[in-house]
């Protein structure tokens, strides 16, 4: 899952981003009225005017994405109103005015790129007398071209908006005032860096800059006009554009005629045009386009539910009744049925099987329920749901019956779902009559994958696409083997000039051969093992599993694991002696070996932050390095999963080489949000700064944590 | 003797039986149903009295326990914010603990009441099965109502078209309020937060029927009055009259 510089996608993004845009409004009555201030992007993405952020704070769960061009840079953003008080934004930099690098054989005749972080935390709200007062920080992840730090202050009247701001680094280099942080202590006034010095290593939080050095104010004034697509801004920088990237020698390329910008902002159909003059001297182009990660919703055709007030009951009677059952369970309530105990002479109907549809638990249940409501007579008192993973019982329903047709059936105003079932442990009756038959033999399948690379010498965009083939023998429940094919169709990583970077690596190469291995073939062995797991305690699961495990390791490990129903707490243990596959063919290996495992706690934060999940990895890693990796998600209401990981071990970010510590970021897309069919699976988009070798885990193929998910899910509840 | 048995009998069946009827007041208009009725079924009788405005409809039950527990506590929180409460507070505090103490409470069943949607959807159209229920069905209303932190209940001509600040340009209306946001209780039974104030371009309209609280004033620190004001709101969504 996390991969190294390059990115994997199962599927692709950009199309379906489109359907994303439409929210739910229209079917609520009573949203007439215009709740929102309309929020603008700066140029450099995120909340503001042009070149300065302002205080204010989109919408929870708003994204968007921004293209702004102008004759020296380029900018493409991402940003993201992860809670109603955190802003944070990616960005690529296109420095249009200088090569990529000195060589033109390393990186042909591309332009300088460059990618930043941006994070941007709400202090306080507006109210009658005071502004909304935001302080943020730019340019974290990247080489520094833009680094600095602001506290901005916004207040509204009517249709005006006023702000002003205080910059330190690029936002305040025309250093108008003196540093207040300088009076206090002599450290602050001097920010440590030269005319035309930046930053070599990047990725790094540079603490010891943070509010050093000249200091400038900016502000600027928003304006709605009364024609509601249409607003302007003015704005006034802090900056003097004197050490700028796209000028490194001060040849007059970035000038500053005047220090006040202008722009107006066209909204047409939720792209935002904005055209602005900047500088006194230069023309600046843009586009954002917004969605809600909240609202977001698709049309579904699907078949209605079964009505409670024409049940046929019949199943005991009618010949055709167990075909109808497993039919409508399949195609209504979209549960793959593997096992079915219904007996006239018993009171409980039994089913097994797993959810293929319906991703959100009330949706499934709901359909289920009423399914075997409409087959089944009313004698029947109870039905069992069990849902299975890897063949095995993982969590066991218990439908009232009574109870659950007289909410399917509107009997009262306030029966609730949810007061009609029970989640527990499978049962030990329901354990005893289960088939394990059903859960041996072979299996097949493929899945697509979707590869992708930005920033890279020879092109800005890499990428490769192909399938995955799985297939595998399931000798019992637990024991089976299983390989996995990588076959690419498109690509163009045929353009890599080199295959391992030149730096000096102090430190083991676990994962900077990434490029030697995916160019070798367009057919590989990207996993062939043999694994077993099982259930070895109340709530306690093991696992084993030997052979080529991932695309760059070979070896054996195992796991344990605890994870009781619905909790919001789970943890585990893996231990693995791997040693590292050959890029070269399919099965040698190479030299360097090592043992690697890690204890694990995944911890739903909902008691703290709504919809959170933080998980620790805690332990060895490929390169021997110890230490941990910090994983946050947030889930928001459309099912869109957003997170965020850094390692921290013991080797130091000199060893590290650029980047400085391993981090990455990932956004899990349900595809139910594009396809007019419900669906439970997900896309899964990362997006990895810059991958090298401290801090990488193994990529088990066997992960208990995924195996038991069902028993408490953070990402499809 | 024989009589007298037959008697009681009767009178104990009689009981049994009115215990599982159904009894609705629609307007003043009093049915009683031995069998639990559908929804839509008692908005035809509802329908037949006259033409109404479904979208300010409500329906209540007499599960009140809670909602009076609530009020209760309601009260409580507002006597312990006046012990501690300055002289201008003291009044304004007072009157809104007159107006909770006032409110006649059922429990508002938060859910549309709309005979065409109670014909066309099973979930517009539950089956009633508590004993007795209350329909308040009218014409489209022409009034909106202010009441909160104003010394008198106030009640408005319903403006087309007019922002919410409007209604509330007599200073001594909202004098005592929180200077920033109103709530307002759409007529379908909607909690919204309103910004009223001068920083705010927040565009909002009042629907015909629609009730609107000026809240104590809140503070920027602490949530304690804006959650007092939330329960307010929400027990005030309860109310018949």
């Amino acid at each position: 899952m996390k991969y190294n510089k390059l990115i994997q996608a199962t599927l692709l993004s950009s199309a379906a981003v489109i359907g994303l845009g439409k929210n739910v409004y229209a079917s609520e009555i009573g949203t007439w009225n215009l709740k929102e201030k309309r929020m603008t992007q700066s140029d450099l993405g995120g909340v503001g005017l042009l070149q300065t952020p302002t205080a204010r704070m989109a919408n929870e769960g708003d994204l968007y994405l921004n293209y702004r061009d102008n004759e020296q840079y380029r900018f493409w953003t991402v940003s993201l109103t992860l809670f109603p008080w955190l802003e944070s934004t990616v960005r690529y930099t296109d420095v249009r005015t200088l090569p990529f690098s000195s060589d033109p054989g390393f990186s042909g005749d591309q332009t300088a790129k460059d990618k930043g972080i941006d994070f941007k935390v709400r202090l306080i709200k507006e109210s009658q007398f005071l502004p909304e007062m935001s302080v943020g920080i730019r340019d974290v992840g990247g080489n520094g071209y833009f680094e600095s730090e602001f506290i901005s202050a916004s207040k509204g009247w009517g249709d005006f908006d006023f702000h002003l701001g205080m910059g330190w680094g690029y936002l305040g280099r025309s250093g108008t005032i003196s540093n207040p942080f300088c009076d206090l202590k002599e450290s602050f006034c001097d920010r440590g860096l030269r005319d035309g010095e930046f930053l070599d290593q990047g990725g790094k939080f540079e603490f010891d800059k943070f509010f050093k050095g000249e200091t400038a104010l900016f502000g600027g004034i928003e304006y709605q006009t009364p024609w509601a697509p249409l607003s302007f801004k003015l704005e006034y920088e802090g900056n003097d554009y004197s050490r700028e990237r796209a000028d490194q020698t001060n040849d007059g390329i970035v000038t500053q005629d005047r220090k006040w910008n202008i722009a107006a902002n066209y909204l047409y159909k939720g792209f935002d045009f904005s055209l602005a003059y900047e500088r006194g001297n230069t023309l600046t182009l843009g586009v954002s386009y917004k969605f809600n990660l909240q609202t977001a919703k698709q049309v579904k055709f699907v078949d209605t539910p079964y009505s409670m007030q024409e049940r046929r009951k019949d199943y005991f009677e009618n010949p055709q009744g167990d075909n109808r059952l497993r039919t409508t369970l399949r195609y209504n309530a979209g549960f793959a049925l593997s096992q079915l105990d219904a007996d006239k002479s018993k009171d409980v109907v039994t089913i097994y099987g797993s959810q293929e549809d319906y991703r959100e638990r009330d949706e499934s249940l709901n359909r289920i329920g009423r399914t075997l409501a409409n087959n089944f007579p009313d004698r029947v008192k109870e039905y069992r749901v069990v849902e299975l993973s890897s063949g095995k019982p993982m969590v066991e329903t218990v439908i009232n019956a009574e109870k659950f047709i007289d909410f399917a059936d509107y009997v009262g105003t306030d029966s609730k779902l949810e007061d009609t079932y029970v989640r527990q442990s499978p049962s030990q009756e329901s354990r005893g009559a289960y088939e394990v038959g059903n859960a041996m033999g072979f299996y097949y399948g493929a899945e697509m994958f979707w590869t992708q690379s930005f920033g890279n010498p020879e092109a800005f965009y890499l990428y490769q696409t192909g399938f995955y083939l799985n297939g595998g023998y399931q000798f019992t429940p637990s024991i089976g083997i299983d390989a996995n094919a990588k076959v690419t169709v498109l690509e163009n990583f045929d353009k890599f000039n080199f295959g391992v970077d030149g730096f000096e690596s102090p430190i083991p190469r676990v994962r900077t051969y990434v490029r030697e291995y995916v160019r070798r073939s367009r057919v590989m062995v990207d996993s062939l093992y043999g694994h077993w797991s099982d259930e070895i305690g109340d709530n306690l699961y093991a696992s084993a599993y030997g052979g080529y495990l991932e695309t760059m390791f070979a070896g054996v490990g195992g796991e344990v694991f605890y994870r009781p129903v619905d909790s919001k707490l789970s943890y585990g243990l893996d231990l693995n002696w791997v040693r590292q596959r050959s890029f070269e063919d399919d099965f040698s290996l190479r030299d360097y070996d090592t043992l690697t495992g890690h204890a694990s706690i995944y911890y739903q934060m909902d008691d703290w932050l709504k919809d959170t999940q933080l998980s620790l990895n805690i332990g060895e890693f490929l390169a021997k390095d110890k230490g941990v990796q910090i994983d946050f998600a947030k889930r928001f209401d459309s099912g869109v999963v957003v997170g965020a990981y850094a390692a921290f071990t013991d080797v130091t970010s000199q060893e590290y080489g650029e980047g400085s510590f391993t981090k990455g970021f990932y956004m899990s897309i349900p595809f139910d949000l594009f396809s007019l069919k419900p669906s439970k699976g997900r896309g899964q988009i990362p997006w990895v700064p810059i991958g090298r070798d401290g801090g990488q885990m193994l990529n088990r193929p066997v992960r208990l944590a995924d195996m038991t998910d069902i028993r408490s899910p953070f990402y499809d509840r | 003797m024989k009589f007298l048995l037959i008697t009681i009998l009767s009178l104990f069946i009689s009981f049994f039986a009115s215990a599982k009827s159904v009894t609705i007041d629609i307007n003043g208009m009093k049915l009683t149903y031995d069998k639990a009725p559908r929804l839509s079924s008692v908005l035809k009788q509802a329908v037949k009295q006259g033409d109404w405005y479904w979208p300010s409809s409500k329906l209540f039950d007499n599960k009140t326990t809670e909602i009076e527990s609530e009020r209760q506590e309601i009260i409580s929180e507002l006597k312990l914010l006046l012990s501690d409460s300055s002289e201008r507070q003291t009044q304004v505090i007072t009157d809104l603990l007159t107006q909770v103490e006032s409110w006649q409470l059922m429990r508002r069943i938060s859910m549309r009441i709309d005979y065409d949607l109670a014909r066309i959807k099973e979930q517009f159209n539950p089956r009633l099965i508590e004993s007795h229920y209350l329909l308040r069905v009218a014409a489209r209303p022409e009034i909106v109502n202010v009441f909160g932190t104003s010394h008198a209940l106030a009640e408005m001509p319903h403006l087309p078209g007019a922002h919410i600040s409007v209604y509330l340009q007599d200073d001594d209306l909202d004098c005592h309020a929180d200077s920033d946001y109103v709530y307002v209780i759409t007529p379908y039974g909607k909690v919204d937060k309103v910004n009223r104030s001068y920083w705010s371009n927040e565009r909002y309209e009042l629907a015909p029927g629609a009730e609107v609280y000026l809240p104590l004033p809140e503070s920027l620190f602490s949530s304690e009055v804006e959650s007092l004001n939330q329960r307010i709101v929400s027990l005030a969504m309860h109310r018949v009259k």
